[in-house]
């Protein structure tokens, strides 16, 4: 009988023989070569990197934040990366990523175990270069996820590469940013400027700015915003700096609203942004430029953002709006219109209110309008007492008309009322 | 000029009226091969057309086949009174379209001209053609049908606004039912008066106040309509009723039609 500490010995030094053994059988045996002949939905699994959880069905997570006060139900599993194979003949015809142990039982999938996560990354990459469109561009997730490499180059190379399709070199250009594998800013940006390239390309590539860790394509971003000779392309690249809590970005925001030489088109994109700021001095900053924008649609979307923002000072410039006689109408409606459209920050009181404070027809037949456009039961109790008693048979028609588009029992027999007397 | 138009539709009448007797419209359609079959009959005082789609005759105007209007009134001016002019096109023995027109000819070779036949029997013949068929052929049958002198269409109107087999047919035919109970609420004729008196605010209001109602879910709006058609005193709040209720295509609203036209002669 051999002694207990031998036996234990002897299992250590066959388990590390196993492993020194079996890593290099399985490497032997390349994905490639386990798929070849293969038909049917296979299965292999492998180490994820850090960072990568999921919940084993098809939700992932990636650098995904700890927070506190996270109370969801889901349960981000730290890995492996699972990766189900659709096989034709020793051809993939599919590819779905999964991330975690847990998943239901899948009938005919044969699952064809563990494989090394260098060999997953020169597989699944090789696979993005060569293959068609929907396995190519679903390849290069497993690559990126697997464990113990290092592919932010070799990803940026194929989203370099023009004879690719585009959604291919889309994903590759994102991947580059989030395996966060250093900074990769420099060459996102000269795709950013490479006008000779795809633009669906330079769009995701100012998106990937956005997203690289600790703000480390703010500057590019605001770079792009402030200067690209392309409009649209300094017009997306306002939009993700307004997506960014970086306070570079709002200070680049406001500077591009009060510049004259800004193309409206990007100021228009910094005017959206910064009205969907929760921050009070952003919309006080919108406030204050209202006046000083000219165009319309700038206008507009000033409006449309302080009034979806609300609060006290937003009710109390947009009503400063409505009710100045000395702007011009058109103005006053559309203010009505943004404001009116948040019926917390105006009830159907107010507005009714409103209507009777309110001179000259057009902006009483936009507060019609506006009361027809509400579901409460005072609205039609407003519509009401327009249609029966405004000295304007003009309003009172207009009240009539939505008042017959009104789903409201009181409707019918008010106006028979009305038809009777 | 139109006097001497109606003179020759008259003496039309006369003539067609006086060459057929012995074989029904729907026999001599029946007895024509397959093709376009033309027939002429009177129209009723106050219609005019282009001879292609456009009709008109008091506040209505209507654009069918080939018909246009520039929208700058030119279209009065090419108007002229004439008689009803009904096109059949006919595939392996049946009827698959009715275009009608007023004046106008279609001397094509292979029109099989029916010469001129009387208008209550057209009317008639036309409305039994709508009941069943599809509505490329009761939109242009109920068409040819109102516009024929001498008729009184009602009833076979309203058996068309009931049962129709075509949904677009019955409601074309409640529309004409509405607007011919409408005419006779208000003394007029169904084309021969224009309403040119201007309406009070009041009345605008009011008017509106009708139209609304007719939005209202038709439980509702219906009876409503009814009751202002029926006891209003002012008849052109009774007419708009009428004509909401024309749109509808309610069965009750068909049933006052019915009630409001019973007796009527033209």
């Amino acid at each position: 009988m051999i002694p207990f500490d031998r036996v234990t010995r002897a299992a250590w030094v066959g388990a590390a023989a196993l492993v020194l053994l079996g890593v290099p059988t399985a490497r032997a045996q390349s994905i490639a070569d386990r798929l070849r002949g293969a038909s049917g939905d296979v299965e292999i699994r492998f180490a994820s990197r850090p960072g990568v959880c999921g919940d084993g069905e098809g939700s992932m997570s990636f650098r995904r934040p700890e927070r506190s006060d996270d109370h969801s139900d889901w349960n981000c599993e730290p890995g492996p990366v699972r990766v189900r194979l659709t096989v034709h003949d020793g051809s993939v015809q599919a590819i779905h990523t999964l991330v975690g142990t847990r998943h239901r039982p899948i009938q005919g999938l044969t699952d064809l175990g563990a494989v090394g996560d260098r060999d997953a990354v020169q597989y699944f990459l090789s696979l993005a270069r060569t293959a068609d469109v929907p396995v190519a561009r679903e390849a290069v997730t497993p690559a990126a996820l697997a464990d113990s490499s290092t592919i932010a180059p070799e990803l940026l190379a194929l989203a370099n590469e023009r004879a690719r399709p585009i959604e291919v070199r889309k994903s590759a250009l994102f991947w580059a940013g989030e395996v966060d594998e250093g900074d990769v800013s420099a060459a996102v940006q000269r795709i950013v400027g490479d006008s000779t390239d795809d633009r669906r390309l330079r769009e995701q590539a100012v998106f990937v700015l956005s997203q690289l860790p600790d703000g480390a394509g703010i500057p590019a971003l605001i770079r792009v915003a402030r200067s690209s000779a392309e409009p649209w392309l300094a017009a997306k690249a306002t939009f993700w700096l307004g997506q960014s809590d970086d306070p570079r970005a709002s200070q680049t925001l406001r500077e591009l609203v009060t510049n004259g030489n800004v193309p409206d088109e990007v100021k228009g994109q910094a005017v959206f942004v910064l009205g969907q700021h929760d921050a009070p001095e952003d919309q006080a900053f919108l406030r204050r430029q209202f006046d000083s924008l000219g165009s319309t649609k700038l206008q507009d979307r000033v409006l449309m953002g302080v009034a979806q923002h609300g609060g006290a000072d937003a009710k109390a410039w947009l009503s400063g709006i409505v009710t100045d006689s000395a702007r011009p109408v058109d103005l006053r409606k559309r203010a009505l219109f943004w404001w009116a459209g948040q019926s917390d920050a105006l009830t159907t009181s107010e507005l009714s209110a409103l209507y009777d404070r309110l001179q000259g027809d057009a902006m009483r037949r936009q507060v019609i309008f506006v009361l027809s456009q509400r579901d409460d039961s005072l609205a039609t109790d407003a519509l009401m007492r327009i249609a029966r008693s405004d000295p304007d048979h003009d309003l009172r028609k207009q009240a009539m008309f939505w008042l017959g588009q009104k789903n409201d029992p009181r409707v019918a027999k008010f106006l028979t009322d009305i038809l009777e007397h | 000029m139109r006097y001497r138009h109606m003179l020759a539709a008259a003496a039309a009448v006369a003539l067609g009226a006086g060459h057929a007797p012995a074989q029904s419209i729907a026999q001599l359609v029946s007895g024509a091969g397959d093709g376009l079959i033309q027939l002429r009959f009177a129209s009723r005082p106050g219609v005019c057309g282009d001879g292609r789609g456009m009709i008109a005759g008091g506040d209505h105007m209507m654009l069918g086949d080939g018909g246009w209007s520039d929208g700058s009134g030119g279209w009065r001016r090419r108007c002229q009174p004439g008689p009803v002019r009904v096109v059949l096109q006919k595939t392996n023995g049946a009827i698959e379209r009715v275009s009608s027109f007023i004046g106008g000819n279609d001397s094509s070779a292979d029109v099989h001209d029916l010469g001129t036949v009387s208008a209550p029997e057209a009317a008639t013949y036309l409305l039994g053609l709508a009941r069943d068929a599809a509505h490329t052929v009761g939109n242009g049958a109920v068409v040819g049908a109102i516009l024929a002198d001498s008729a009184a269409p009602w009833p076979a109107l309203a058996e068309v606004a009931r049962d129709a087999h075509s949904h677009e047919t019955r409601q074309d035919a409640a529309f004409w039912l509405g607007q011919a109970a409408a005419a006779r609420i208000k003394g007029t004729t169904l084309f021969g008066d224009r309403g040119d008196e201007t309406p009070s605010d009041d009345e605008e209001v009011r008017g509106e106040a009708i139209f609304a109602l007719s939005q209202q879910p038709r439980d509702e709006s219906v009876p409503a309509l009814i009751s202002v058609a029926r006891t209003n005193r002012d008849p052109m709040l009774r007419g708009k009723a009428l004509f909401w209720l024309g749109q509808s295509g309610d069965p009750r609203a068909i049933d006052l039609f019915s009630q409001i036209l019973a007796g009527a002669q033209r």
